[in-house]
């Protein structure tokens, strides 16, 4: 059996026999092949001394039996590390970011509370992945979709407090936005539950999320503050209709009219998805150096050249999906809407792609472009090639990088450039490159991957360009929206506003809910201050 | 407790069969054997030769296609007999096999053995293939079943 930092031997089979007592002995798992099925596998410090690996493992089943073992953990100083299902591959999946902790792992928690169609949210708890909703909606033949990211064996909880997104519409597409309600144990054993859960009986529970007073929410995502039991959802109604299509603009420049004009549908609620920037003709580029270096150079001349370039071979410079859910009759009227505000632009193409109307049977939704983007979960992600389609051979994982950056051509252009100049002088090979992307309303994020391997040295060169985009692009006010735990440390650090105001704030928040500094330790850069190296942020 | 020496004799295989017939013809030859409580079988039809194996290695048990996507496998087979724990075999591309690895620990399941049947052909995007056996972690811990069913 492995231990924990900082508690005793003698203590922690103390402990161990108290857990056994709390959850059953068969919930307490201690042999090492046992606690190895937590590992990262996506860990970019594989093999390596500093790779994250539990000490042991617990599974209780309610939220009566975490409070005991929080109580324990409390009571013995015992770091414990919760997941909910522990598949947020990329981010660390169920490997605790302070080496040795105990891994809380809340699958069993797999009841789906309640659903109502008519009011359309869902209770649940940690251990409900996106597949297990869907099968009960699906099951039960209720008119609600949900919203799911790519691989839908993740938990709904644990994507939403890592700020995870999906690909239908407001507000359900964000799914820390969608969440209404929490009930959550704290490091001491307590139970609270957020907004209208204070009040005992409480029928707006996942209707109403404000409650009463200050609003606590946030404070349990991206974080260390407690362990969440249950969460309240709200679902999206199941829409008639969907279509999809895309508009090209020819030049250079014209991406700053195709940016601008989607901004401002996305905030007067035309567009009320995700929407991206491609550009069609950068796979060109790669191919002709001198065109490469002139995109890279940009002068005036540089872009008269580019834009007879595109024009010579028939290619759209940039390029943007929009994507229409509602009645049929909204559906088709937005569309053609969207294309009139474009119209202005010199040039300008459209394409219609896919539409649908709905309900339509389940295999002729996972025949479609992507099923994510019609709420039905898949692990379709890792058809196309190991571990992710954009990865087809011979990795181990992937990890991303992807700061979040405004919605404008400026810095669409800006971040290709900044981040490209990186990779280039590090000597950094990407697997995948995503343009920006709206992810969540009003920006776009960038999403650098980057293959993870079983070669230490080409992890650690790997982390060493990851760092280095971390820095630069904070150097450009450009920020981490969630990072892999190898790397939490230096996001956290960039956010650094008046000698690190907020991550000092945190930390005081942290010292005060969790005294004994038991929970995630390190989360987010949030440690607790007997182990802040630097203490003066205490 | 299966062990990989009563799925497959790696060392034997694994040395001489770099190929799909060479593996077929290892266990025809009786230099591997396959454990009788494996309860279901998955091939690959992105692989041709794979199904060629599981028909001639596995045909008295449950042969499953999967293909590189394995969503719908997942949804109308694996899951219910992994709730029971059933004791799984395949030669599937290797991306199939991790997306395996990490529903199978949520059954306390996990993969015992595997071995490389063909290397990944990365110009033609085609991942490689390998065998593999996932089943129970340990018999001592034989009991996250309980968690869904």
């Amino acid at each position: 059996m492995r231990y924990p930092p900082g508690v005793s031997q003698e203590d922690f089979d103390r402990a161990v026999g108290e857990f056994e007592a709390a959850i059953g002995a068969d919930w307490v798992f201690t042999d090492e092949a046992d606690v190895d099925l937590y590992r990262d596998a996506y860990s970019p410090l594989w093999g390596e001394e500093e790779e994250k690996i539990p000490s042991i493992a617990l599974a209780p089943q309610s939220a009566e039996e975490v409070q005991a073992l929080m109580r324990i953990c409390n009571a013995y100083r015992i770091p414990v590390y919760p997941v909910s299902t522990g598949k947020n591959l990329g981010y660390g999946g169920s490997a605790p970011v302070l080496n040795g902790s105990v891994v809380l792992d809340l699958k069993r928690m797999n009841r789906i509370i309640e659903v109502s169609e008519d009011n359309a949210f869902a209770l649940v708890e940690p251990g409900v992945s996106y597949f297990d909703l869907y099968n009960y909606i699906q099951e039960r033949g209720l008119d609600l979709w949900i919203d799911c990211p790519d691989p839908g064996w993740g938990s709904l909880i644990g994507n939403a407090l890592d700020h995870g997104v999906g690909y239908t519409v407001n507000p359900y597409r964000d799914h820390f936005e969608a969440h209404c309600g929490m009930e959550v144990v704290l490091a001491d054993g307590d139970i609270v539950r957020t907004g209208m859960g204070a009040l005992p009986g409480a029928e707006t529970w996942q209707q109403y999320r404000w409650g009463f007073g200050p609003w606590l929410d946030g404070l349990f995502a991206q974080s260390n503050f407690g362990v969440v039991t249950k969460m309240g959802f709200w679902l999206y109604p199941a829409p008639e209709a969907f279509r999809s299509g895309t508009v090209q603009v020819m030049g250079y420049n014209d991406v700053h009219e195709l940016v601008r004009v989607t901004a401002r549908l996305m905030y007067s609620g035309v567009l009320n998805t995700n929407a991206g920037v491609q550009s069609p003709i950068q796979f060109v580029l790669g191919q002709n150096p001198e065109m490469a270096e002139r995109y890279d150079r940009a002068g005036a001349e540089d872009i008269r050249v580019l834009d007879e370039f595109a024009r010579s071979i028939d290619t759209p410079f940039w390029a943007s999906q929009f994507k229409f859910y509602g009645p049929r009759e909204i559906v088709d009227q937005s569309w053609e809407y969207v294309k009139r505000q474009f119209a202005h632009i010199e040039g300008v193409r459209f394409q219609d792609q896919e539409s649908f109307n709905f309900p339509m049977p389940y295999e002729e939704l996972m025949q479609t472009q992507d099923e994510n983007h019609l709420g039905v979960p898949s692990m379709s992600v890792f058809q196309l090639g190991n571990r992710s389609n954009f990865n087809p051979t011979g990795s181990n994982g992937h990890l991303g990088f992807s700061p979040v950056v405004p919605m404008t051509g400026d810095a669409v252009i800006e971040s290709n450039k900044v981040l490209g100049r990186v990779l280039r002088e590090m000597g950094g090979s990407t697997v995948f490159n995503v343009p920006p992307y709206s992810y969540h309303q009003r920006t776009f994020t960038i999403l650098v991957g980057f293959t993870v391997t079983r070669d230490a040295d080409t992890n650690r060169k790997t982390r060493e360009i990851f760092r280095e985009l971390v820095k630069v692009a904070a150097e450009h006010g450009w920020g981490e929206y969630r990072t892999h735990t190898a790397f939490m440390d230096d996001c956290a650090q960039a956010y650094s506003f008046n000698n690190h105001a907020l991550l000092r704030l945190q930390q005081r928040l942290k010292d005060a809910i969790d005294p004994n500094g038991i929970i995630s330790a390190g989360r987010y850069g949030i440690w607790p201050k007997h182990l802040r190296e630097d203490d003066d942020n205490a | 407790m299966i062990t990989k020496r009563q799925f497959l004799q790696s060392g034997v295989v694994g040395t001489l069969a770099a190929s799909v017939p060479a593996l077929a013809n290892g266990f025809a030859n009786g230099l591997v054997s396959v454990p009788g409580d494996v309860t279901r079988v998955l091939h690959d039809t992105r692989f041709p030769a794979s199904l060629a194996l599981a028909g001639s290695v596995f045909m008295a048990r449950n042969v499953s296609p999967v293909t590189g996507d394995l969503t719908s496998l997942w949804r109308d087979t694996l899951m219910g007999s992994w709730q029971q724990q059933a004791i799984t075999a395949g030669i599937t591309g290797d991306d199939v096999l991790f997306c395996l690895t990490q529903f199978s620990r949520d059954y306390r399941l996990r993969v015992h053995w595997q071995t490389e049947v063909s290397p990944a052909q990365p110009d033609r995007n085609i991942p490689a293939l390998v065998a593999w056996l996932i089943a129970p972690a340990s018999q001592s811990t034989n009991i996250m079943n309980e968690v869904i069913s």
